[in-house]
């Protein structure tokens, strides 16, 4: 009995571990984020989140504070966020949003998969536009068999570490106070940085039913 | 493909001082900016550069090579006695039905140089705004709208628009440059109608 309750308590123990919100603490190796919490071996055994609601812009997720461990195809240990969508009718308009912050850019690409979990789609980094200085994905998740029923997202290994330049203008705006003027002086200002894409950021994720036209803005 | 609203190259710095010091202020700016823009079309045109074609022959090939067959009209233009009524970035109010598969509204927002302002670190840049709609058969139902940004010079659209990275070979601090590169300066239009064309193409699914 007390064998059986200790076997109990170990499962139990494990299974936490498994779910565990990825800290801070977890190591980095090349800069790249390695959690090191149990490791799912596949999607299945990640715990899903909800997707946030439909209406405005989502609230912010950070990733790594967010991702639990899953083994990729080739055993590398992933951080990865699970969202459930098989309560959503098909087909779905999912917009995902990368925030950028400062020079680092969050690069991930997203998997639709099956109750089963079997890929039915993928939408790399590549298929995300930058608007403004983040990077977004509006794609169409369109009706299947087997239907989608979830979103992995996982780090785009073919784009962390890469770089990329962004170029913008902006406007200045001065004060003039003097006796006899109050007035404002405006000039312009070219602004150019190199953002690193990387494991790490924040994002918001939206995926709701389709009603006929798509797309930004 | 729907007949474009007409539009010219154009030169601007954008958050110029003079526009924020009343008429005179304003008058001076515009004063300092014609003559650069004339100087600036009298190359376009002496190049033979016409931004619509540049921009029908890549987004034709660029949408073939997705699997698409676009319909241009004769002329490419609309006329000028015809009244079309347009919203944000010349695209049109509204749409008549037609016996293609879909229409596709495609409109120019600023397109030329641009700086963001009057500084040699703000330089003239090529720069493209564009917006495309695309519209049901019947007129009724917009498909898919999107707006395109090569350098992202005036912040109007910003996070909305699809942003284009500006090329720096075409990067000119001052006048005095671009008007020394000459013809390489429409080069640069070019690539960035160009680049634009790509993107819009880009938005319709990968090359087959």
């Amino acid at each position: 009995m007390r064998h059986l309750l200790l076997l109990a308590i170990g499962i139990a123990v494990a299974g936490c571990a498994q779910n565990r919100p990825a800290t801070r603490a977890d190591s980095t190796t090349d800069d790249r984020y390695v959690p090191r919490i149990v490791c799912a071996a596949t999607p299945s055994q990640l715990t899903p989140h909800a997707l946030p609601p439909a209406q405005g812009r989502g609230s912010r997720v950070d990733f790594r504070g967010a991702a639990q461990c899953v083994h990729d195809a080739d055993g590398a240990k992933v951080p990865a966020l699970l969202y459930r969508i098989d309560g959503i009718a098909t087909p779905i308009a999912l917009r995902a949003r990368l925030l950028t912050d400062g020079d680092n850019a969050l690069a991930v690409g997203v998997s639709v998969l099956d109750a089963r979990f079997g890929e039915i789609d993928r939408f790399g980094f590549d298929r995300f536009q930058q608007r403004g200085s983040d990077y977004q994905l509006d794609a169409f998740i369109n009706r299947s068999e087997p239907p989608a029923a979830y979103l992995l997202l996982t780090p785009d290994s073919a784009w962390m570490d890469r770089k990329a330049r962004q170029v913008t203008g902006s406007r200045w705006v001065a004060p003039i106070i003097t006796p006899t003027l109050i007035a404002t002086y405006a000039d312009g200002s070219e602004g150019s940085r190199q953002v690193r894409f990387r494991d790490m950021g924040e994002l918001t994720l939206r995926a709701i039913p389709e009603q006929g036209s798509s797309a930004a803005p | 493909m729907l007949p474009f609203a007409k539009s010219e190259i154009d030169l601007l710095i954008v958050n110029n001082p003079g526009y924020n010091l009343g008429l005179i202020g304003a008058g001076i700016a515009e004063a300092h900016r014609l003559p650069k823009r004339n100087w600036l079309r009298r190359q376009v045109a002496s190049d033979g550069f016409d931004h619509l074609e540049v921009f029908r022959a890549r987004f034709t090939e660029a949408m073939q090579a997705r699997g698409y067959r676009l319909q241009w009209p004769e002329p490419l233009v609309v006329v000028k006695n015809v009244k079309v009524p347009r919203a944000t970035l010349g695209l049109r109010k509204s749409y008549r039905p037609v016996s293609s598969d879909a229409q596709m509204d495609i409109g120019f927002g600023f397109i030329g140089y641009a700086a963001a302002g009057t500084q040699d670190s703000a330089p003239y840049r090529p720069t493209v705004v564009a917006a495309a709609k695309l519209i049901s058969a019947d007129g009724k139902n917009p498909l898919f709208t999107e707006v395109v940004n090569y350098n992202e010079v005036f912040g109007f659209y910003e996070g909305k628009a699809i942003v284009l990275q500006p090329d720096d070979a075409f990067r000119y601090p001052d006048f005095d440059d671009l008007e020394a590169a000459g013809p390489t300066a429409v080069s640069g239009l070019k690539a960035a109608f160009e680049a634009t064309a790509d993107k819009l193409a880009e938005q319709f699914g990968p090359v087959q």
